[in-house]
């Protein structure tokens, strides 16, 4: 092949390249245009006035109650798109700062001053901060346990912490007076915000954790049946499924550090800030510029805040005092940006947190 | 009696030992060939009996729910339909067009040799790397947002290999004295392609292109990257729009623990598949039309 058609077949690859490039070119631009709708607009009732289109992402724990929130919101205004993503806290959070891709934001924990509150404020971007419900755990065992009616914190340390990784096999390690059965455990994965929520609270260091569970999964109906198929059983999930698995597992009392007292998982001990520090407050965050020029967002996150307590109780949560959704009301009409719970604890009562951000 | 020979009985040994190994493997093939069967039947099966319960007229026209029982599959049904035409409408003319230039057109060059092998490396990249990149490119980039358009053209690069590889052992396929007898009618190479090659190889192309897009309308990973939603409470009217597609919905269902939810699940599977069966019986049947015009 001589240098001159070797040049010119470069050539002509180079114009074929080019014109397929020009092809997609033209089709993505005549997609564009050609918008006419194949599918059904949404039928507008006449008491829908508001439009436009609201992103929401985050946390897949808060999911479900931003997800209820958006179905009955939706039936009320049709020409507001509301869409909720289950996509995790930090990807939401990335979306809200880095990417401004949202306007509401599901948190399962505070937004954290470096790495949400100063890259959403350089970007320029201001967060209100809204409590929504109460995401609680509840620890499992077996109903042929009766050794273990409560434990402590310590002694759920002494469990699930990672110095009783292949040293604690035996419940009677655990107590000397416990029955020498062996200790089986059940538990989330490390991906998911109830591994981390547990780790921060019993053990002090989200993350720390024995590593060789029996069974680590993030399907609750595995470890509820794991727990019930073994005498010697122990797990943790969210609150919210407890009722589901009533039948195959017992809940355990869980000692407040500062009472001494054992105290059942229910709503009302979770409400009266008693059981801890297994239940913590859970978020949505939104943009301060969106509540401002968006009326429909707004009228989204009025909505939430109002209808919150019945709705949250339905998807399986527990709600907050109504003090709570009050103050976040309060918070929503003067437009106050900022967070105050990343700087309280897990496991202090939230009244408690009302105040000091007061 | 004389002890037959040795020579003889070692062939006769031979003889057996040959045709019981042939046996022995056609066996083996055939056992292969039952497992595929048996669980696609046994996937069949499970799917429908769980699911079946759950499709209804409701299912299929209501929005998601936070109660399983009015949970329905009718924003992620639309979503799929919107997302799959616009792939295909991209993918098609770009993965054949490719094909086309590659297999007709291309001199045997390092330069097609390295688009060769590229393409052939793409086709192995796992799903979600094509999401990251749909996310730079084209939410980002050119600023479409995590919209219908922005899967469907992130859709496009991930089937785009299979389109192009299947489609070019299509044009293959076509004998070559088909383009001379056409050349030497007068026919230029364009019109060769066009007129001959192209219709006679279409079965085949469209065979790639019913793989690619039961490919891409499972396909989770890359739209969740690109920033699909779970939840929509809307039928998408224009390219633009946001959008869930129905794994996306059926992942969601599936990780919630209340048990009618797993029935919405089942059906939502069941749903895909039908889609995908409709979707796929299109290009059987252009396939069809394609194979009986071919007169040679």
């Amino acid at each position: 092949m001589s240098i001159l058609s070797r040049v010119r077949s470069r050539a002509r690859a180079f114009y074929a390249a080019s014109i397929l490039a020009a092809l997609a070119g033209v089709v993505a631009i005549a997609a564009c245009g050609g918008g006419d709708g194949a599918a059904s607009t949404p039928a507008s009732s006449p008491a829908a006035s508001l439009s436009g289109t609201i992103a929401v992402a985050g946390s897949s724990t808060v999911f479900p109650i931003s997800e209820a929130v958006a179905e009955e919101f939706s039936k009320r205004h049709n020409g507001v798109r509301v869409n909720v993503a289950s996509s995790g806290t930090g990807a939401g959070g990335r979306a809200m700062c880095q990417e401004g891709t949202i306007e509401i934001w599901n948190a399962s924990r505070p937004a954290k001053q470096e790495v949400e509150m100063d890259v959403c404020r350089e970007n320029g971007i201001e967060l209100i901060e809204l409590p929504v419900a109460f995401d609680a755990l509840s620890v499992v065992v077996s109903p042929d346990n009766d050794w273990a009616p409560c434990l402590s914190v310590e002694k759920l340390r002494t469990i699930f912490g990672p110095e009783a990784q292949d040293r604690v096999t035996n419940w009677d390690q655990v107590d000397a007076r416990y029955p020498d059965r062996r200790l089986r455990i059940y538990g989330p994965t490390t991906a998911s915000g109830t591994f981390d929520y547990f780790t921060e609270a019993i053990m002090g260091e989200s993350g720390a954790h024995r590593g060789d569970l029996d069974l680590a999964t993030e399907e609750d109906p595995l470890i509820a049946s794991g727990v019930n198929g073994t005498p010697g059983g122990i797990g943790y999930f969210g609150m919210a499924y407890l009722n589901q698995y009533r039948d195959l597992v017992t809940p355990v009392e869980v000692e407040n550090p500062s009472s001494g007292q054992c105290v059942a998982p229910s709503a009302e001990t979770v409400e009266s800030g008693e059981y801890l520090p297994l239940a913590r407050p859970i978020f949505i965050y939104v943009r301060a510029d969106a509540m401002e020029s968006r009326p429909e967002v707004r009228a989204f996150v009025d909505f939430y805040l109002e209808e919150a307590p019945g709705l949250v109780t339905d998807v399986g949560y527990v709600p907050l005092p109504d003090s709570v959704y009050q103050w976040g009301k309060d918070k929503v009409a003067d437009l106050v940006t900022g967070s105050v719970f990343n700087t309280i604890e897990a496991g202090v009562p939230i009244s408690e947190a009302l105040e000091r951000a007061n | 009696m004389k002890p037959s020979p040795p020579a003889l009985s070692a062939s006769r040994q031979t003889a057996f030992t040959r045709r019981w190994t042939s046996w022995a493997f056609a066996g083996v093939a055939l056992l292969a060939t039952a497992f595929g069967v048996a669980a696609l039947i046994l996937l069949l099966f499970v799917v429908m009996r769980d699911g079946i319960g759950g499709l209804s007229w409701d299912f299929l026209t209501s929005f998601p729910s936070r109660k399983p029982e009015l949970a329905g599959a009718k924003a992620a049904i639309m979503g799929t339909l919107w997302v799959m035409s616009f792939t295909a409408l991209f993918s098609i003319p770009i993965g054949v067009g490719a094909a086309i230039y590659l297999e007709e057109f291309a001199p045997k060059s390092w330069f097609t040799r390295l688009i060769e092998m590229n393409i052939s490396t793409l086709a192995g990249v796992p799903s979600v790397v094509y999401g990251l990149l749909g996310l730079a490119v084209f939410v980002f980039g050119m600023n479409l947002g995590p919209s219908i358009i922005a899967a469907a053209a992130t859709l496009t690069l991930l089937i785009l290999p299979i389109i192009i590889v299947a489609a070019r052992e299509g044009l293959r396929s076509v004998p070559y004295s088909m383009r001379e007898a056409a050349m030497a009618l007068g026919a230029t190479r364009w019109q060769a392609v066009w007129h001959q090659v192209l219709p006679a190889g279409m079965p085949a192309v469209l065979t790639g292109v019913i793989l690619a897009m039961g490919r891409a309308i499972g396909e989770t990973a890359p739209l969740i990257a690109i920033g699909a939603f779970t939840s929509v409470f809307f039928t998408p009217t224009s390219p633009t729009d946001s959008f869930t597609v129905l794994p996306i919905q059926i992942f969601s269902w599936i990780s919630r623990p209340l048990r009618g939810f797993q029935e919405n699940a089942s059906a939502g599977i069941v749903v895909l598949l039908i889609v995908l069966l409709l979707l796929n019986s299109v290009a059987v049947a252009l396939r069809h039309v394609y194979a009986r015009r071919r007169r040679w």
